[in-house]
């Protein structure tokens, strides 16, 4: 212990290994990874996971721009990890394909909010109600979520009448008589990439659980 | 003692020859304090009244916590964890400090670094890579800075006594050599050449915990081997374990990477390699513990204090640790505020309480005068106990109750919310207590700083005023 070369040399190995285990191991395992044919949930085939479209791949920075991870995860853990599953979180496990087409996977360690990995399945056909980037609460009460309302302008309303997107906002929160409150480009490439949000298709290493188990999302 | 703080004189001993260096690092490290603990507050206080500042990007709550996290991490501990291992280097190898000089520049472009990255967290967003938020276009900068002072470090051991060597300097031979190692590959692998996929989760995961396990802690364990010892005036249990308790930490460490992924959408392997390896940790961490638990006949001292606090932090936290690393608990407590209780009990209770038993002993000699208030020490423990009790009450117990609620499918989410929502509370006014106490050092410094100053401004006067009657005279 008392000659310097062999301390460095000790550490330098020791350092190596845990690097070779945590970083050289798992990309020569999981860094050729390509996208698979399966049925999604309705049971069509597609090519799974498929990149992003504009709109949403935009808003992904939005959602990572402003830290949304801190407290909102994206990923489903198997059934005997927790109770994601039965909270309808997702139908299946998220596995390392479910991540190819993220520059970022958005993992996240806190679940002061819900898990979203599924949440653009969640919502299905409805659209995002925008109110809630606007005031969290005004959708859900008592939700501990950031409000963003920079994402959205305060602007006169138009000769031709108000905007089809403006908020319905009723009494404080009202802009002023002859004002209407629309969200930002940011904001709607954010609904876009909330919309974006699934895992539901088949892979073989996390196949979909069999149609009549499956619980539809919450 | 030396009259004044700033004689230069050639004859000073070893352990002097850093004064500069040294004082500017813990200097900035106690501004970042401020700016962390300022930031953390605004964080926490923001998940009780989310619409505070709500209007404004900047301080958007997910910008801020990670605004916060870098301030402590990289501006506080690791610029304190730098001064005080650059001091015991040339105090416990009796070695002058190698390019003190060098080691200045290196942390004014620290600061600036640092300084412009936590701007531009807050301006322009976080990355999503937890612990690795400052923006890639500062890396480089970074990376030199915490590179040159490690070879500064290294110099500097190198001229010790030829065939020697200490605990306190195996730990600050691991701690420098680390960092700059974690920080140079996780740069490359996530934010330079990213990786696929998951493959950047494991690699952030890996550094994350590098830079808490890795790093800080083997700074601050350093600071214990030398300064328990030092102020209880006792000496290490079994000098034999030493070697044993230093070597099983850094393996066991080493591979806990993956501790923040349990249950994730990662190999199953790799989740093992680190479950198993935390639940190791308890090898080292008892050894340690044991060989440091040293009664002696020295009486109580600040430094003696924080030293045994941060050991106590340090065997409760590890312990903590690795009894809720397996997945069966980790099914439960993952994503909780639990997990960030054993974060601040790391953070707040065992790193930053090593680093202070150093700087309340090394401040004194390398200003050449005592710290001008008695108290103000006393205050600043006596906050920091009790901020980090209630800390450890508002985010273990409460984030222990919120993962019970989580694994019961049956409760609603907007219940579990509902029920964390008094310990987030008490977290923000533990936050806040916590932070109170810390002003005291500050305090205390600043005061210092002043005395220091005093014998210089009669001379700086008289100069003035006789420049002025030349001038009238004229």
């Amino acid at each position: 212990m008392n000659s310097g070369p062999l301390l460095y040399f000790g550490l330098v190995a020791t350092l190596a290994a845990s690097w070779f285990g945590f970083v050289v191991v798992p990309h020569q395992q999981l860094g050729a990874l390509q996208p698979e044919t399966g049925a999604n949930a309705a049971g069509t085939e597609v090519i799974y996971p498929a990149a992003r479209s504009g709109e949403a791949a935009q808003g992904r920075a939005v959602y990572q721009s402003l830290g949304c991870v801190s407290c909102h995860s994206q990923q489903v853990r198997s059934e005997n990890n927790g109770s994601d599953l039965a909270r309808g979180w997702g139908h299946r496990r998220t596995v390392a394909r479910d991540y190819l087409f993220d520059p970022t996977p958005l993992l996240g360690v806190s679940r002061l909010g819900p898990d979203l990995a599924n949440y653009g399945e969640r919502l299905g056909t409805n659209s995002f109600p925008i109110t809630r980037l606007y005031r969290p609460t005004l959708v859900v009460t008592n939700s501990t979520c950031a409000a963003v309302p920079f994402l959205f302008e305060e602007r006169p309303i138009r000769r031709n009448g108000p905007s089809p997107e403006a908020l319905a906002l009723k009494g404080d929160d009202a802009p002023a008589a002859g004002k209407e409150v629309i969200p930002t480009l940011r904001a709607r490439q954010l609904a876009a990439y909330l919309h974006s949000l699934g895992t539901s298709a088949d892979l073989p290493e996390a196949p979909l659980p069999p149609a009549e188990d499956a619980n539809a999302p919450k | 003692m030396s009259q004044s703080c700033c004689n230069t004189s050639t004859e000073v001993p070893a352990e002097v020859s850093g004064r500069e260096p040294v004082l500017f690092l813990f200097g900035s490290a106690i501004l970042w304090l401020l700016a962390g603990l300022a930031l953390s507050l605004l964080a926490s206080a923001k998940l009780n009244l989310p619409s505070l500042l709500a209007g404004c990007e900047w301080f958007t709550y997910g910008r801020v916590e990670a605004a916060a996290r870098t301030a402590l991490v990289f501006g506080f501990a690791s610029q304190l964890g730098f001064g005080v291992a650059l001091w015991l280097l040339t105090k416990t190898g009796a070695a002058r400090l190698s390019g003190p000089g060098v080691a200045v520049i290196a942390t004014i472009f620290w600061n600036l670094a640092l300084t412009l990255g936590v701007v531009g967290i807050l301006a322009l967003g976080s990355n999503g890579l937890p612990g690795l938020e400052l923006p890639k276009q500062l890396a480089p900068t970074l990376g030199l800075a915490i590179g040159v002072l490690s070879l500064i470090g290294f110099a500097t051991f190198a001229k010790r006594e030829p065939g020697t060597s200490s605990p306190t300097q195996w730990y600050l031979m691991a701690a420098l050599l680390a960092f700059p190692l974690l920080y140079l590959t996780a740069q490359v692998t996530l934010l330079f050449f990213p990786s696929r996929g998951v493959v950047q989760a494991i690699a952030a995961g890996w550094f994350g915990q590098g830079v808490l396990f890795l790093w800080l802690a083997p700074l601050a364990l350093a600071s214990l081997y030398h300064f328990i010892p030092a102020s209880t005036g006792g000496t290490v249990r079994s000098p034999a374990l030493a070697p044993l308790g230093f070597w099983s930490w850094l393996i066991f460490a080493s591979w806990t990477g993956a501790s923040s992924l349990v249950g994730g959408p990662v190999p199953a392997w790799v989740i093992t390699v680190s479950v198993a390896a935390g639940v190791l940790l308890l090898i080292p961490v008892t050894l340690i513990s044991l060989n440091l638990s040293i009664c002696g006949p020295a009486k109580c001292t600040t430094t003696k204090y924080f030293a045994l606090l941060a050991l106590a932090a340090f065997t409760l936290g590890g312990f903590a640790f690795a009894l809720t690393s397996p997945r069966c608990a980790q099914a439960v407590l993952h994503f909780t505020q639990f997990n960030v209780a054993l974060r601040e009990l790391f953070l707040f209770g065992f790193v930053a309480p090593a680093l202070f038993a150093a700087f309340y002993a090394i401040v004194p000699q390398l200003a050449g005068r005592e710290f001008p208030c008695r108290l103000s020490p006393k205050g600043h423990f006596g906050f920091t106990v009790l901020g980090l009790g209630l800390l450890l009450l508002a985010s273990g117990v409460g984030g222990w109750k919120q993962g019970w609620l989580l694994a019961d499918p049956k409760a609603d989410f907007a219940a579990v919310s509902a029920g964390l929502k008094p310990w987030l509370w008490l977290h923000t006014l533990a936050l806040a207590i916590y932070a109170f106490g810390q002003l005291a050092i500050v305090a205390n410094s600043v005061w210092l700083i002043f005395e220091c100053v005093k014998p210089l401004r009669q001379p700086v006067l008289a100069l003035f005023t006789e420049t002025r009657t030349a001038v009238a005279g004229k």
